[in-house]
């Protein structure tokens, strides 16, 4: 045989039959992935305890939705984001699926009564075009917001934070007077407002230019 | 598709694949059940990609490529191992041709081995082992060129010192 390239397929060929059958390769697999996934929940609710200084009891879920397991899930339509948050738990853990998705995000859950120290970050002007729209539909069913990641600058930070921003009150948790409300219903986030932040009753989502820094507990 | 069924459907190739790659069936068999783990872990992002049993590839390819770099290892062949064949009486020339390049193959960097085999084992295009690389067409290209020279280059004097013995 003279060709180097079909000798090479003929080699391939024959190393391939070499191949192990792997019986219990993928019970194996699932069951080493169960366990790697326990652990990283596991780290991620130590972490988000000991950042905010709080006991794991503070952590427990005050919404409820999903498979009842899941505190959030993030999944990719197209060139949006949808991020769900079934209960206010595991920031850590979104904060993480986020970036996998290549986006830089402040994910920050209060304790009750108690908000981020001000002032907190530098709003940017792109919320409502990073922020397609927010639903919360109904509290029993969690938060649904959609994302365009295109739309953030390249050191931009997408702060997301369990806040009530009430136009009448004062600017809660460090975010500016949102520019868009929503009650419990949901809709489209106006972009051509500019708003700095975009709010349902619950949560808010805003974009920060550059890092948001640790948020410092402080009453309400 | 559930990851069950995805990793039950995937595990031939993968492990064929596997094999190929690194030339060993236990390595390849190592290797497949971390890039599993992998998946399993990041299954609910994975199952929405458009092919998803090219995710899983490349997982397995960087599997490997980390292992190379974590254990520095290298399939090294020994120049005695080669003359072994080479010169295995028990062997046609075909055979010893082929064991040859299988040999040989250990002897190429770990890139320039993944290129060969997603080309010509897969049968990718070169745009798809450059995406699965993480890598540009060219480097690609240059991978796999050297690769295949280097093949050349030692199958040619081989023939030739052959036909000289002769």
């Amino acid at each position: 045989m003279n060709d180097t390239e079909d000798q090479l397929r003929e080699t391939f060929a024959r190393q391939a039959e070499l191949a192990p059958s792997g019986d219990d390769l993928v019970a194996t697999s699932m069951q080493r992935g169960r366990s790697r996934i326990r652990r990283r929940r596991g780290m991620a609710t130590l972490s988000l305890a000991g950042a905010l200084g709080i006991g794991l009891a503070v952590g427990a879920p005050i919404v409820q939705g999903g498979d009842g397991s899941q505190a959030f899930a993030v999944e990719q339509h197209g060139a949006n984001l949808t991020v769900k948050i079934y209960r206010f738990d595991d920031a850590a853990g979104l904060q993480q699926q986020l970036a996998d998705h290549g986006v830089t995000a402040k994910v920050v859950y209060t304790p009750k009564g108690q908000g981020c120290k001000l002032p907190w970050f530098t709003p940017s002007h792109r919320s409502g075009q990073v922020v397609q729209t927010i639903t919360p539909q109904d509290f029993k069913q969690g938060y649904s917001l959609t994302i365009r990641p295109s739309e953030l600058a390249t050191h931009d930070t997408l702060v997301i934070v369990n806040a009530d921003l009430n136009p009448d009150r004062r600017a809660v948790n460090g975010l500016p007077k949102p520019h868009a409300q929503y009650g419990e219903s949901s809709g489209s986030i106006d972009s051509s407002g500019k708003p700095h932040a975009v709010s349902a009753r619950g949560i808010s989502v805003a974009v920060a230019q550059g890092n948001v820094p640790n948020c410092q507990l402080v009453d309400d | 598709m559930d990851f069950e069924a995805f990793a039950q459907s995937q595990k031939p190739k993968l492990l064929r694949y596997a094999t190929v790659l690194t030339g060993d069936p236990h390595l390849a068999e190592d290797i497949v059940q971390d890039a599993l783990v992998r998946l399993y872990v990041k299954w609910r992002r994975v199952s929405k990609t458009d092919r998803p049993e090219l995710y899983a590839r490349r997982v397995v390819t960087r599997e490997f490529l980390a292992l190379r770099r974590r254990k520095a290892t290298k399939l090294t062949v020994l120049q005695r191992d080669i003359d072994d064949v080479r010169h295995e009486p028990d062997h046609g020339e075909q055979a010893a041709d082929r064991d040859e390049m299988s040999l040989l193959l250990g002897q190429l960097s770990d890139r320039q081995r993944a290129v060969l085999v997603l080309r010509y084992y897969e049968g990718l295009a070169d745009k798809e082992i450059a995406e699965l690389l993480s890598c540009s067409v060219g480097t690609v290209y240059s991978h796999a060129s050297s690769g295949l020279a280097a093949l050349r280059r030692v199958v040619r004097s081989d023939s030739m010192s052959v036909r000289r013995g002769k």
